[in-house]
């Protein structure tokens, strides 16, 4: 069947693969600048500390130390975008101490000639430290007159809804089932490490950063403000960026901003790159969550009530802590239909590594506790789990509660029959057996995940298109791309908008400097709200473009198309000029005009559209060992429209293998605020051996709002694989875990004390 | 010293005679290097000398009528793709060698290297046990023969004096009815992992009798052990179910495994008579069938 | 501090360099050489990122010593393709998708050339097991498996 598009719909190559398989794609710490210092970070080995005194006198000595900067120096980022919408909220976004409130918190940075002479520097630094009582417990943070880790008292974030009447619709239920999950700190890992920078200060008081951050515009918001400087002194340039997955949504305090001070002091670039462990240990990481839920459903399988509760675990200091609870809401009222629903949430710091955002943002583990009890209630009610489901999410034409999202597009019953055919769900529930010490389980779960964060969070999105004398485009969009591909798929949205072959389209590189607002790249958003600017960008130009070519044909504009940069009259196609004649004679053959065609969009998109997921998992469970081998898995996603289907199955694949891996490999372990194992041999991410056999399906549901029907699908891989994997455990055991990660000595343990 | 990875000296020496030279003269503050792969994880801040084995043509698989040689720098890779290793029991060796580590580093990696770095953990360690691996090492002042089993000290300690080298391995002469099974339990759902608990078993036979069992443990003591008393229940008997239980759990039972961020005590314990059951079965099964094919 | 002197072929161009005993394959290939393809992803040898071809065997240059590759071929990324035209191994990475954020493709593809070196029709369990060593956690690895089981079927065989 031929498509009624050019190029919406194709697999077309992402635009910087040449540059990426031939090793000329340059990331951060591929640059090289002449005079360039390399900066280290003193860190502090106290998870809580006050830092009385530091001597540098022996470290300055060194031949090669060009500059040192310490805590005292530099405020500390410690809200996200939000914030920035007031001035009086703005000026809580920063703090400036001398306490250090988890192990590895930086307290100084030095910039030297090279690696080796910064290590050696700060070998010869000495910290005082005036070592505080720590507190590494949210429920012991949470108590009143214990230790207090930041000014405000420990609870960063506290927020209670009841819809409905909770109690009464507890009391309604036939079947009750309550539970406590608690979920663990996993890392992004992603292969460049987060992060390298590099800051170049400029004596007229112009600060040039390459970061990999993934929201440039509020990284030079965020800098300009810990700096005290314009917005337009701060230049950010993304270099290619090696995986992202929520990592690089906080500006680090200790690594951009120090090195734009160390690189005013010393008059030169500077250079920071953390090392592995750093990126394990210090960096950002999933918010750890304890969550007790208490459901009720009818005999007949229809929900009556949800009560839930949260202890959110921020570390020693948040950024996006109100985010992922607000998405933990979201998850609780948008994707079942549940007249009673009461949620409260409580965001604690403790003494360990801050907590941040990362693919999912709280969805996945409300999805873990959710779709366990929807597991356990839809076998009180004597349901078929996929049954269960089907009777009671909230799909097409429904409206949440609380954010009041209308549902304008719903393919999940279209990614349960899929997904339950490829799978083999009815054949294997009926017929797997187990053998001797193996046995053998299938579960399966459901998502719902927003795109974007429109009218919830600033969210904006802009697009430039300039037509060049040539016929040929320059996409202008700071889309940062982290692996995605939005940018080659933003390419298209504006090939097929403006009817010009996607060879001719070039995209920026992303430059605050010359790149217009863009909220960035997370919450699944570039596709559907960079699409939608995009797409209105070239909308314009395009109406540019039939003003010109309405005079010089002679041809109502109403009647004209753009085909392979062709465009003719609809009534009459022999009646037609090429783009790049038009285009040459508006710019340069018509000296009295030099007009440039130039379409630009900036804004919020319309609605923050949801899009669905269903993931089934075949397990093994060896029940001498504990240990659990996912055998099959099957994750299908309703993505509206898939641009480019081959991005968004690598969206789907990644996603759910970092699902897996959540659910059964991957967990920082802690012991008195000291993450223990740092580094690959033992923060285990599945390699090319460990992959179960995986199918991914995609359905179009047609997204109203969205650009050809898009919405977005990165984050949804990550939502429900662990939840599906511990109903598919039950299922082969009779054993509910509920504590993340799903080890075989926690499954051992349950087996044998049955 | 300042605590970085700094040795300002590299020698290449030409022969062994050089290196344990090099040895006597530097002590402690010299390293040896073969593949580099324990040394560059390392970075032992103390050390100013590297003496580089590159040049003692210390790479060699020979089978002759007493057994087979290996000489200390022979690459994992080279041990598993080598015919000789596919034979039973030597195959316990190369099922050992298949779980090491990942390509490359079975690339870079020796023998020698391998087990001088004295991993309780290390896969190879147990196959060398069961196989009743004997060490030639040579010092400033001479060579000497050890049995592996008296190799390990404790934790990443051998007992090579400063100015001694290990320069090759030999494993006995067996029968080809000998089996060896060698089992390694990871994480699940990981295939590249150091072991939360390794065991490698020999059975020697003659008829329908066991003459020589072998059992040794890796990841649950201070070095690779050997279970005497296990071996001792199976030496001389006709291997049964019952047996295999008993023998299992009275390795579990020798064994002293510690809680640390890989695995709890307790269930390496325990898991230690899963694997140690499983491997004799195993090497039952390759009893069974060696008697069906001849 | 006393240097070596050592020679090493790079791509097929010859280098000499007077390295520090503790200065590694990886840190000369991109600090002295400039040769930024081969990336630090740990230092520590257990992401592969700094995959290379040594005699056509895949080394990990994090765990190399400069000393060490005396004498020794090297080839890395940026010596795979032909001119501008690049090696069928590029050219099905970008056929299948096999690329996302791109921070592990120049090891990855070192690593499967080190595969195909070695293995003239290679099943895919040889090829996961070849790539072990090198993670990705952008694409869950099925489109790199295809790619490099494709890559196989166009060299032809020679």
């Amino acid at each position: 069947m031929k498509s009624k598009f050019s190029i919406i719909g194709t697999s077309v190559h992402r635009f910087d693969a040449i540059d990426k398989v031939t090793g000329r794609a340059k990331y951060a710490a591929d640059i090289q600048m002449a005079g360039m210092l390399q900066a280290k970070l003193l860190r502090s080995p106290y998870p809580h500390a006050r830092v009385t005194h530091i001597d540098t006198r022996k470290a300055r000595k060194l031949p090669g130390i060009r500059a040192i900067v310490s805590i005292k120096d530099v405020p500390k980022v410690v809200q996200y975008w939000f914030f920035l919408r007031t001035e009086r909220k703005k000026k809580q976004m920063f703090i400036r101490d001398s306490v250090v409130r988890f192990i590895g918190d930086p307290v100084l940075a030095v910039a030297a000639e090279d690696e080796k002479m910064a290590e050696e520097a700060l070998s010869l630094i000495h910290v005082k430290y005036n070592q505080l009582p720590a507190v590494f417990d949210p429920f012991e943070a949470l108590k009143e007159n214990g230790v207090k880790i930041h000014e405000g008292g420990n609870i960063a974030f506290h927020m209670s809804r009841e819809f409905g009447d909770t109690n009464q619709g507890l009391k309604m239920a036939d079947f009750i089932v309550e539970n406590q999950y608690i979920t663990s700190k996993q890392k992004h890992a992603s292969i460049e490490p987060i992060g390298t920078c590099i800051a170049d200060f400029s004596p007229d008081g112009r600060y040039t950063v390459y970061s990999s951050t993934q929201l440039p515009h509020w990284s030079q918001m965020y800098l300009a403000g810990a700096l005290g400087v314009e917005n337009n002194k701060i230049r950010i340039i993304k270099p290619y960026t090696g995986g992202a997955f929520g990592g690089r949504c906080g500006l680090i305090h200790g690594l951009e901003v120090m090195c734009c001070m160390l690189s005013r002091k010393a008059g030169k670039p500077v250079m920071m790159s953390f090392t592995r462990e750093e990126d394990f240990t210090a960096t950002e990481t999933r918010h750890p969550m304890v969550i007790t839920m208490k459901t009720g459903v009818s005999r007949d399988g229809i929900l009556t009530a949800n009560s839930i509760k949260l202890v959110s675990d921020v570390g020693g200091y948040g950024t996006h802590y109100i985010g992922v609870i607000a998405n933990c809401l979201s998850t609780a009222v948008g994707l079942y239909r549940c007249p009673n629903i009461c949620f409260e949430a409580t965001a604690v710091y403790t003494n360990k590594s801050p907590a941040g955002a990362m693919r999912g943002y709280g969805n996945p583990q409300m999805n873990f506790a959710q779709e366990s009890q929807m597991d356990m209630l839809a076998k009180a009610a004597s349901m078929d789990p996929v049954e269960f489901r089907i009777r009671n999410y909230r799909g097409l034409g429904e409206i949440d509660p609380v954010f009041t999202h209308q549902i304008r597009s719903d393919g999940l019953k279209e990614c349960l029959q899929k997904g339950a055919k490829s799978f083999g769900w009815n054949k294997k529930k009926a017929n797997l057996h187990a053998k001797g010490t193996t046995k053998r389980g299938v579960g399966m779960s459901i998502m719902l995940h927003g795109t974007g964060a429109a009218k919830a969070l600033p969210d904006p999105a802009s697009a430039i298109i300039m037509m060049n004398a040539d016929g040929s485009v320059n996409l202008v969009t700071a889309a940062a791309d982290d692996g995605q591909g939005n940018r080659t798929v933003l390419a298209q949205i504006a090939s097929e908008e403006l009817g010009i072959s996607l060879k001719k389209i070039s995209i920026s590189n992303t430059d605050t400097a010359v790149t217009p607002l863009d909220a960035g790249t997370h919450g699944s958003r570039q596709t559907y709200s960079g699409g939608l600017a995009v797409k209105k960008a070239a909308a314009e130009a395009k109406k540019k473009i039939f003003i010109a070519a309405e005079k010089e044909l002679n041809v109502e504009k109403k009647q004209l198309a753009i085909k392979d940069g062709l465009v003719y009259d609809t009534k009459n196609s022999a009646t037609s000029i090429h783009l790049s004649d038009l285009m040459r004679k508006l710019q340069i053959e018509d000296m009295s005009g030099c007009n440039q065609i130039i379409g630009i969009s900036s804004g919020v998109a319309p609605a923050m559209p949801g899009y669905y997921g269903a993931n089934f998992a075949d397990v093994e469970v060896d029940t001498e060992t504990g240990q659990v081998r996912v055998i099959k898995f099957v994750a299908a996603f309703d993505v509206g429209k898939a641009i480019n289907p081959r991005f968004v199955e690598g969206q789907i694949i990644g996603g759910s293998i970092m699902g897996i891996g959540w659910a059964l490999t991957e967990e920082l372990l802690i012991k008195d605020g000291r993450i223990l194992n740092g580094s690959f041999s033992d923060y285990r991410i599945l390699r090319t051996t460990d992959i179960p056999e995986l199918e991914s399906i995609v359905v179009e549901s047609y997204e109203p709002t969205g650009p050809f029907g898009a919405k977005g699908v990165g984050e949804g891989g990550s939502v429900c694989a662990a939840s599906a994997i511990a109903n598919a455990i039950y299922d082969a055991t009779g054993i509910r875990l509920k504590k993340l990660c799903l080890t075989q000595e926690k499954i051992l343990e349950a087996l044998l004390q049955r | 010293m300042d605590g970085f990875f700094r040795p300002n000296r590299y020698y290449r020496p030409k022969n062994i005679r050089e290196a344990t030279q090099l040895l006597s003269t530097f002590g402690e503050r010299a390293r040896i290097i073969a593949g580099g792969t324990d040394l560059l994880v390392e970075e032992p801040s103390e050390i100013d000398s590297i003496i580089d084995l590159e040049n003692l043509n210390l790479s060699f698989i020979r089978k002759n009528k007493e057994g087979i040689d290996i000489g200390a720098t022979t690459t994992i890779n080279l041990i598993d793709s080598s015919p000789v290793f596919s034979m039973s029991p030597y195959h316990v060796l190369k099922e050992a060698a298949q779980e090491m580590a990942t390509p490359a580093i079975r690339n870079m990696g020796t023998i020698g290297g391998n087990i001088c770095n004295a991993s309780p953990a290390a896969d190879l360690s147990v196959a060398l046990m069961v196989l009743d691996t004997n060490l030639k090492i040579s010092g400033f002042n001479g060579t000497r023969i050890l049995p592996i089993g008296d190799f390990f000290k404790d934790v990443n300690k051998t007992s090579l004096i400063d100015d001694e080298l290990l320069v090759a391995l030999h494993i006995p002469l067996y029968s080809g009815s000998d089996v060896a099974s060698f089992l390694k339990l990871k994480h699940h759902q990981t295939s590249i992992d150091i072991a939360i608990v390794n065991v490698a078993v020999r059975l020697s036979f003659s008829e329908k009798i066991c003459e020589e069992a072998r059992i040794a443990l890796g990841a649950v003591a201070k070095t690779p052990i050997h279970i005497k008393k296990a071996e001792t229940i199976l030496g001389g008997m006709e291997i049964n179910a019952a047996l295999i239980e008993n023998a299992a759990y009275l390795a579990a039972q020798e064994s002293s495994p510690i809680d640390d961020v890989r695995a709890s005590a307790s269930y390496r314990k325990k898991m230690v008579a899963v694997l140690v059951k499983r491997a004799l079965e195993n090497c039952m099964k390759g009893r069974d069938e060696w008697l069906k094919s001849t | 501090m006393a240097k070596v002197d050592i020679k090493i072929w790079v791509n097929g161009e010859e280098f000499g360099l007077a390295v520090e005993p503790h200065e590694t394959l990886l840190d000369v290939l991109r600090n002295r050489l400039f040769l930024t393809g081969t990336k630090k992803g740990c230092g520590k040898g257990e992401c592969g990122a700094c995959t290379v071809n040594i005699d056509g065997k895949s080394i990990l240059s994090c765990l190399t010593l400069a000393v060490k590759a005396d004498g020794k071929e090297i080839l890395t990324i940026e010596g795979l393709q032909n001119g501008n035209n690049l090696h069928p191994l590029q050219e099905a990475f970008i056929e299948q998708g096999a690329i996302q954020c791109g921070f592990c493709t120049p090891g990855m593809i070192m690593a499967a050339k080190a595969i195909l070196n070695h293995h003239l029709n290679p099943s895919e369990a040889v090829v996961r097991t070849g790539l072990s060593g090198n993670l990705c956690r952008c694409t869950g690895y099925e489109s790199i498996v295809r790619a490099i089981l494709k890559a196989n079927k166009l060299r032809g065989v020679d």
